[in-house]
C-alpha cells in the first residue's frame, strides 16, 4: 500500500471500505442506535460475504457431484432453488468408493439453499455499500461495480420467479405438397420441459373452452384424491393414483397390476397404468393419474390420463373424452402448454460436421416468423436466437440423430427452447454496469497514483 | 387474528393438511382456436394410450371373432384382388396379384418386440443378411395413415433366390405392424407403386379394443418359422416330439410331459423352454415379480445382455430372489436366468430356475445350452 493510501479507508476484495469507528454511546437513544448500527455492520460485514461465497462454492461443487446421479433438474431443485437442504458427500480415498455398492459411505451437511444465500449476499452487498463504502466522489467506480454486481443478482431472481421457458420441435417444412399429416411444421405454441398440467377442455365448435391446474395442486393425487371443480361446472372430477412415472398396460392374465384396473370394454381384461422407476432425467419420466367424473355424486365415466408427448411426430394430443349434459369434454393430462402469438416455421435445417465426422461443427435452422399477415425469414443458431415480443427463440438440438437427409433418411427436425424472461438483457446490463464501475475506479486510482508520483518527485 | 382463534385456525390446517381428499378449483376459462389444441376426441382406451391389447384368455362365446378385433378396408390396386385373411397365421388381410400365385401381401398387426427386433428377424432370418439397417436410415413412406418406413429386398428370401421382399411398417411402441410383400423379384419390383398405394391407402376400423389376432387357440396353425403353441401357459401337448435340437449339458436330465426341451439338475433345478403372450417387456415383469422383484425400469431393461437363443440374439436376464412361482412352488435363495427372445407375436424362451448353490455352476452351461436349440428342419 502506498503512503498517499494510508488514510484512505481500507478497500477489501469486493471493493467495501473497513469500518468506520464507533464511538461510545452518550444516551439511550445513541445505545439504541449503535446497536442497530452494529447489527446491521454484522449483516454487512466482509466475513458475512466471504461465508456466503464459500457456501455458494461448496453449494455448487457438492450440487455438480449430486448430478451425476440424480440429474440436471432434481439438483437445481435441491441445491439452488430450495431454503435448505441436506447435502450427501460420497466419501472415497484414492478413487475408490468407501462401503459397499449399496452403501456407500456418506458424509451429510446441512446447508442453505443458494436461494438465501443469494439473497443474503445481495442485502450484504447493498447494506454494505450504503454503511461500509464512503460516499464519495473517489469511490464511485466501486458504488457503480456493486450497483452491476446487486443487478446481476435481481436479473437471477426474477428468472428464477418470472420466467418460463419449453421446448419447440419442427421438421422441416416439405418444399412441395402438404406434408405428412399431423407432423408438425409450423407451430405457435410451446411445451414445458417438466412441469404437467391438468387440462380440461370444453368443446365449443370452432373453440374449445380451457381451464388448468398445475401440477403442483395435484400433489395430494399422488396418496389420496384431488378434487378438481369450478362453479360453472355440472360435475367434478376426483383425480388419484398420480403417478411420476409409469406406462399405461393392457392387463393380461399374467399381467399383475399394482394400480386399478380400468375395463374398456366389455370382453377385454382392461388397462391400467404401470408404475415405473423414477429417473433422474424428468423430461425421461412420464406422468398419469386416473380420474373420475362424478355427478350429483355418482360417478359418470372414469379414464386414464397420461402425459405422453408425441412431439413434432404428431402435434394431437390423445385426451380422456367423456359427455356431460349434452357437452363434449376432455381431460388431457399434459407438459404445460404456453401460446405464442406468432407462428414459427421450420422452412430449412442444416448441420455441418467436422471434417470425416458425425460431430456437429455447426447446426441452424432456418425459420419463418408469421405474425398475420406478415412473415419475416430468420436464421436461429448457437448464441443467435430469435428475439420477438418478449421471446427468445434458441437453438437447442435437432433430430434425427442418425442417419438423417443427407444419408438418405427421414427429413430433420429441429428443437429450440422458447424462454420468456423479462429479464432476459440485464445480465448483460450489469456486466455493462460492472464494466464501466471497475473502469472508472481503476481510471481513478491510475490519477491518484499519477499524482502522488509526480508529488513525490516534486518533493524529492 | 385474535389469539384464541389462532391455535383453533393451525389445528384445522393441520387435519387439513393430513385428509386424504383435497378440493381445487379450476383456474379461469379462456378461450382458444380449435387448431391451437389438435387433439383426437372419442377414441377407445387402448387406442388412445397406445396401448394393444393383451390376448383374452376366454373370447366371448358364440361371437367368432376375438375381443377387439379391428376391421382391415383399403383401396385394392388394380390388377390387385383382395383375398381371405388369414389371422391365424398373423395374416389379418391377404392380397394377391390376379393370376399370379407366387407372390403375395398381407398386413400383420402390432407383431411385439419392437422396429430393431423385426428387421432383425426379417433382414438376418429371412434375407440372410449378416446385420439389419438402422430403423432411421429405411425410406420414409406412408403406411396407414401414419408415417411408416420401407424395407425393401432383392435376392435371397427364406432360402429361394430371384426373390424380392418389400415391407411397410410403423411401430407403436414396440408393436409393429407390417405390410409385407414377397415374391419373384421381377413381378415385386413391378407392382412397387401398387404396393405402396395399397400400404397408404390402408386404414383400421376399430370395433373395440386393437388387437392384431384372435387368441393363440392349442393346435392353431402357427406362421412359418413359429413354433407351435400348446395348451395354458404355452405347453405342449404330453408325448409331443420336442421341435428344437439342442445340445444338453452334462448332468441335466430330460424331462418327458408337457414342457418343451424340459430338463432337470440337481435337487430343484429345471430348465424348459416355451412361450407366453403380450410384450418381451410384460414377460421379464413377470418373471422378476416371481423373484419378488417389481418391474424394470427403462435403463433396466435397455442394459440387459443379449444370448444367442434359436440361431438369434435374445435378451438374457439374471435374477436372485426368493422364488414363487405361479404354481405356487418357492425356493428361498433361488437364481432364475432366462433367455427370451420376441418370435412373431409371441415371446419364446428358455428359462432356468432352482437354488443359487445349484444354478452358480450352471450359469456358463445354460448360456452355451440357449445357444444350441434350434428349430427342427
Amino acid at each position: 500500500m502506498s503512503s498517499t493510501e494510508a488514510n484512505e479507508p481500507v478497500v477489501d476484495a469486493a471493493g467495501a471500505a473497513g469500518a468506520p469507528a464507533v464511538t461510545p454511546p452518550q444516551s439511550q437513544g445513541e445505545i439504541v442506535k449503535s446497536a442497530l448500527l452494529k447489527g446491521l455492520m454484522v449483516f454487512a460485514s466482509m466475513k458475512l460475504a466471504v461465508v456466503l461465497l464459500v457456501i455458494l462454492g461448496l453449494l455448487t461443487w457438492l450440487g455438480t457431484l449430486a448430478q451425476i446421479e440424480d440429474g440436471l433438474w432434481k439438483t437445481q431443485r435441491e441445491y439452488f432453488e430450495s431454503w435448505g437442504l441436506i447435502a450427501e458427500l460420497p466419501l472415497s480415498w484414492w478413487g475408490r468408493e468407501l462401503g459397499s455398492a449399496d452403501n456407500q459411505w456418506v458424509i451429510k451437511i446441512p446447508l442453505p439453499g443458494a436461494y438465501p444465500v443469494m439473497i443474503l449476499l445481495f442485502l450484504n452487498l447493498l447494506v454494505g455499500g450504503m454503511l461500509r463504502l464512503k460516499w464519495q466522489m473517489r469511490n464511485v467506480g466501486v458504488l457503480i461495480t456493486h450497483v452491476g454486481i446487486a443487478l446481476l443478482l435481481v436479473a437471477g431472481f426474477v428468472k428464477l420467479e418470472y420466467s418460463y421457458s419449453g421446448a419447440l420441435a419442427l421438421y422441416e417444412s416439405p418444399k412441395s405438397g402438404e406434408g405428412i399429416s399431423n407432423r408438425a411444421y409450423q407451430s405457435s405454441r410451446f411445451v414445458s420441459f417438466h412441469d404437467y398440467e391438468l387440462a380440461l377442455i370444453k368443446d365449443c365448435g370452432d373453440v374449445l373452452e380451457e381451464r388448468v391446474i398445475p401440477e403442483s395442486a395435484l400433489g395430494r393425487a399422488r396418496y389420496g384424491t384431488v378434487e378438481l371443480k369450478a362453479d360453472d361446472l355440472p360435475f367434478t372430477i376426483e383425480v388419484h393414483n398420480f403417478l411420476d412415472n409409469c406406462r399405461p398396460m393392457a392387463k393380461g392374465p399374467m399381467v399383475r397390476a399394482t394400480t386399478p384396473v380400468l375395463k374398456t370394454d366389455a370382453t377385454s381384461p382392461g388397462v391400467f397404468l404401470q408404475p415405473t422407476k423414477i429417473q433422474p432425467e424428468r423430461t425421461r419420466n412420464i406422468a398419469g393419474a386416473y380420474a373420475r367424473v362424478m355427478v350429483d355424486g355418482e360417478k359418470e365415466a372414469e379414464g386414464i390420463v397420461w402425459g405422453f408427448e408425441l412431439l413434432p411426430d404428431d402435434s394431437r394430443r390423445y385426451p380422456f373424452t367423456f359427455e356431460v349434459g349434452g357437452d363434449r369434454y376432455a381431460l388431457d393430462l399434459r407438459k404445460v402448454v404456453y401460446d405464442l402469438p406468432f407462428s414459427v416455421r421450420l422452412d430449412r435445417f442444416v448441420k455441418r460436421d467436422h471434417p470425416g465426422t458425425i460431430v456437429a461443427a455447426d447446426y441452424r435452422s432456418f425459420v419463418t416468423v408469421l405474425d398475420g399477415s406478415q412473415e419475416r425469414e430468420s436464421q436461429i443458431y448457437m448464441n443467435t436466437p430469435l428475439r420477438r415480443d418478449e421471446f427468445v427463440i434458441y437453438q437447442t438440438s435437432w433430430g434425427p440423430q442418425k442417419g438423417g437427409r443427407p444419408d438418405g433418411g427421414p427429413p430433420w427436425y429441429s428443437v429450440f427452447e422458447v424462454a420468456k424472461n423479462p429479464s432476459d438483457q440485464w445480465p448483460m446490463y450489469a456486466c455493462f454496469v460492472i464494466g464501466i464501475g471497475l473502469f472508472v475506479h481503476m481510471l481513478m486510482k491510475l490519477t491518484r497514483f499519477l499524482q502522488s508520483s509526480t508529488r513525490t518527485s516534486l518533493t524529492s | 387474528m385474535n389469539k384464541p382463534a389462532s391455535p383453533v385456525c393451525l389445528l384445522f390446517l393441520l387435519f387439513g393438511a393430513c385428509a386424504d381428499e383435497q378440493v381445487v378449483t379450476f383456474g379461469a376459462p379462456r378461450r382458444v382456436p380449435v387448431d391451437q389444441r389438435p387433439m383426437e376426441w372419442d377414441l377407445p382406451a387402448l387406442q388412445r394410450l397406445h396401448v394393444r391389447a393383451m390376448p383374452s384368455a376366454k373370447p366371448p362365446a358364440g361371437s367368432g371373432v376375438a375381443a377387439g378385433s379391428t376391421a382391415v378396408v383399403a383401396n385394392t390396386p388394380a390388377g390387385w384382388e383382395q383375398l381371405p385373411a388369414q389371422p391365424g397365421r398373423f395374416k389379418d388381410a391377404v392380397w394377391g396379384i390376379k393370376g399370379d400365385s407366387e407372390s403375395t401381401c398381407y398386413l400383420t398387426k402390432g407383431v411385439g418386440g419392437g422396429v430393431a427386433f423385426n428387421l432383425n428377424r426379417w433382414y438376418v432370418q429371412q434375407f440372410g443378411q449378416p446385420e439389419p439397417p438402422a430403423a432411421a436410415s429405411l425410406p420414409e413412406i406412408r403406411f396407414a395413415n401414419r408415417p411408416g418406413r420401407l424395407v425393401e429386398h432383392v435376392g435371397k428370401f427364406n432360402g429361394k433366390e430371384g426373390w424380392a421382399a418389400m415391407i411397410a411398417f410403423y411401430n407403436e411402441g414396440d408393436r409393429v405392424t407390417s405390410l409385407k410383400f414377397t415374391g419373384p423379384s421381377e413381378v415385386v419390383q413391378n407392382n412397387r407403386k401398387q404396393f405402396l398405394s395399397l400400404a397408404k391407402s390402408i386404414r383400421f376400423r376399430t370395433g373395440g379394443a386393437k388387437a392384431s389376432a384372435p387368441p393363440i387357440e392349442p393346435g392353431q396353425e402357427m406362421p412359418q418359422g413359429h413354433v407351435p403353441i400348446g395348451p395354458g401357459n404355452g405347453a405342449a401337448p404330453a408325448d409331443v416330439p420336442s421341435p428344437f435340437t439342442a445340445s444338453v449339458p452334462d448332468g441335466w436330465e430330460a424331462k418327458g410331459g408337457r414342457r418343451i426341451l424340459h430338463h432337470t439338475f440337481g435337487q430343484k433345478s429345471e430348465v424348459y423352454v416355451s412361450e407366453l403372450g403380450g410384450s418381451l417387456r410384460q414377460s421379464l415383469d413377470i418373471w422378476r415379480t416371481e423373484m419378488g422383484l417389481g418391474p424394470m425400469s427403462d435403463t433396466d431393461f435397455e442394459s440387459l445382455p443379449q444370448a444367442l437363443f434359436l440361431g438369434d440374439d435374445a435378451i438374457l436376464m439374471d435374477l436372485s430372489g426368493q422364488f414363487r412361482g405361479m404354481t405356487g412352488a418357492t425356493i428361498a435363495d433361488a437364481r432364475l436366468l432366462v433367455a427370451a427372445r420376441v418370435d412373431g407375436a409371441t415371446i419364446t424362451f428358455c428359462k432356468l430356475v432352482g437354488p443359487t448353490s445349484e444354478v452358480d455352476s450352471q450359469r456358463d452351461a445354460f448360456v452355451r445350452f440357449c445357444g444350441s436349440i434350434r428349430r427342427k428342419p
